[in-house]
């Protein structure tokens, strides 16, 4: 299926940090661009869950789950 | 935990080759952490490198020459879906492994757009492991990794590398895309192998 | 690299069922009793989640259908053939069942008045739910900002809301344009056909009015949508866009 953006995380997100995080700003490691984390586009049908910068498809995020222990990555983030 | 009334989710009866904490599902979920690379065939080739001699390549035609078996199995994933009875056409990687000699004991599978996975060599040999090519008759759909992927259905389906296009070969082991975010570095599914530290 | 491991907190809550109700023959509304809601902001969804009696779990995300003012939470839910949540949802959830959720969650995707104008909503199939949320506040609420609507859905009788809408068009500061894109009477007069940069730009705003633009829908649909308006000059800051998954429409 399609990929969804970043208002699809918009609900593990805010649980794990607890706080809104689809407005949180980003820049792209790969490319520069900025954003913020709702326009990402997220990959949710793997075992985990990958947000990826709109313009260049760089790896911005990534959210593990397992034994209901979460691991965020961020290698795209400042 | 509150149980959803009327609610059983998109599932059948267990059976024995179902592996434990699976849910046997009848269509074929797509699986991706990135976008579906399209390849043309005449820029595709499988190659084999890292502890060869020199590193070897097929082409897709070459690939197309090679003998394709056709066989059924069961695939894991580790989302918690089994399917059981896939029916793919592919050749053994015994076939590509016996042209390559080696002392390396373990592959990093690389894939186009960038995915990687990492299996023991051993696992890759004795007629368990393919690259395939056809899926219940018809050339594999790029969304389930097309033109070809790789195919270990005794691991968990993330070892089965989607778009693969090679493979590193490895004295030392070193975690793939996934392996390196948490998920077990071998992934039995009989043994519930799918974090790591299980 | 950062790398945070976290435990997950507990936030599920569960709702009373109400009433469900078709808005067309795949899709219903589902109106929730929720007690100590603590209000939401329109556009917002929740993550609903179902538990089978084995303990198999699964999630996904519905939007909020109703605006802040109303006094019921309802979501609105469309039935995919090969789907495992939405026609449990439409099929078989009742009134007096218990449904668990999480949420409201989601604040890029959110609509208030003072975030200027004018505002353009662009909708494909079940994705003007959330616009719907939008559209009931704003009136609500007496706002000044002019809205324009687009609409997508594959024939009049798939159209979601379809009342309301018409309703909702006599308001003066509401301007609701529809396309079909399999069948349309033939006494349609609205649009006919997917949408593209020219149906865009004669249903939404010039872009030197600097407009606020909402779009929601498939996946397809939502790129589709972002990048006519771009083209058309629209300010990619001044877009938003959620994206529902699938293809199509
Ligand atoms: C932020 C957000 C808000 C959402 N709000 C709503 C809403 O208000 N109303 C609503 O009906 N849905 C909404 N969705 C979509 C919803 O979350 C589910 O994806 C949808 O109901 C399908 O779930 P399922 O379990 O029935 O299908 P699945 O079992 O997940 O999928 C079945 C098949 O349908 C395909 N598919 C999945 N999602 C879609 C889709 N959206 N369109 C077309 N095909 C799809 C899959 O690729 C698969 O082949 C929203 C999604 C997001 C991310
Ligand atoms: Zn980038």
């Amino acid at each position: 299926m399609g990929p969804l953006d970043g208002n699809a995380m918009a609900g593990v997100m805010h649980d794990l940090l607890a706080r809104d995080m689809t407005t949180m700003g980003y820049k792209c490691a790969g490319c520069g661009r900025s954003g913020v984390m709702a326009e990402m586009v997220v990959y949710m049908s793997g075992p985990g869950t990958v947000g990826r910068c709109r313009d260049c498809d760089t790896i911005l995020l990534m959210l593990t789950e397992g034994h209901g222990m979460y691991c965020v990555d961020l290698p795209g983030m400042p | 935990m509150a149980v959803t009334r009327g609610f059983v989710g998109r599932r059948t009866a267990d059976s024995s080759r179902v592996p434990p904490g699976q849910y046997v599902t009848r269509d074929f979920p797509v699986l991706s952490a990135g976008p579906t690379p399209y390849t043309p065939l005449d820029a595709w080739d499988f190659t084999i490198r890292g502890g060869v001699d020199r590193p070897v390549s097929w082409s897709w035609t070459e690939f197309q020459a090679l003998p394709h078996e056709k066989f059924t199995v069961d695939i894991h994933c580790v989302t918690k879906w089994t399917k059981l009875d896939m029916a793919w056409s592919g050749v053994s990687l015994d076939t590509f492994l016996d042209a390559t000699p080696t002392q390396a004991a373990y592959a990093l599978a690389f894939s186009d757009g960038g995915y990687t996975t990492n299996i023991p060599l051993a696992d890759l040999r004795g007629g368990r492991a393919w690259v395939v090519d056809e899926y219940d008759g018809r050339p594999l759909d790029p969304e389930h990794g097309g033109p070809a992927r790789l195919l270990v259905p005794h691991l968990y389906f993330w070892k089965s590398a989607k778009w693969i296009r090679g493979l590193d070969l490895r004295a030392a082991d070193q975690p793939g895309f996934w392996e390196m975010f948490g998920y077990h570095n071998y992934g039995d599914p009989w043994k519930e192998q799918r974090y790591y530290g299980d | 690299m950062e790398r945070a491991a976290l435990l997950r907190r507990l936030t599920w809550q569960t709702g009373t069922v109400i009433s469900t109700t078709f808005e067309t023959p795949r899709v219903k509304t589902i109106t929730l009793a929720v007690p100590d809601w603590r209000g939401h902001r329109a556009g917002q969804h929740l993550d609903v989640r179902l538990t089978a009696p084995d303990g198999y779990q699964t999630e996904r995300s519905y939007s909020i259908a109703t605006a802040p003012t109303d006094e019921y939470l309802s979501l609105t839910v469309e039935r995919l053939d090969d789907g495992e949540v939405s026609p449990y949802l439409v099929d078989e959830l009742r009134a007096g069942d218990e449904l668990e959720f999480r949420g409201p969650v989601g604040g890029h995707f959110v609509w208030d008045n003072d975030f200027g104008g004018p505002l353009f909503l662009v909708a494909g199939g079940s994705g003007l739910v959330p616009l719907r949320s939008m559209l009931r506040y704003h009136r609500a609420i007496g706002s000044r900002v002019p809205v324009r609507v687009l609409c997508s859905a594959r024939s009049l009788e798939l159209l979601i809301y379809r009342e309301e809408l018409m309703e909702m068009a006599t308001y003066d500061l509401v301007d609701v344009s529809i396309t079909l894109t399999r069948e349309a009477p033939s006494s349609w007069r609205g649009y006919r056909g997917r949408i593209d940069p020219m149906l865009l730009s004669m249903a939404g705003w010039a872009a030197d009015q600097m407009p606020l633009t909402y779009i929601c829908g498939p996946t397809a649909f939502v790129e589709t949508a972002a990048a006519g308006l771009v083209a058309l000059g629209y300010d990619a800051a001044r877009i938003r866009t959620e994206r529902f998954g699938g293809t199509g429409v």
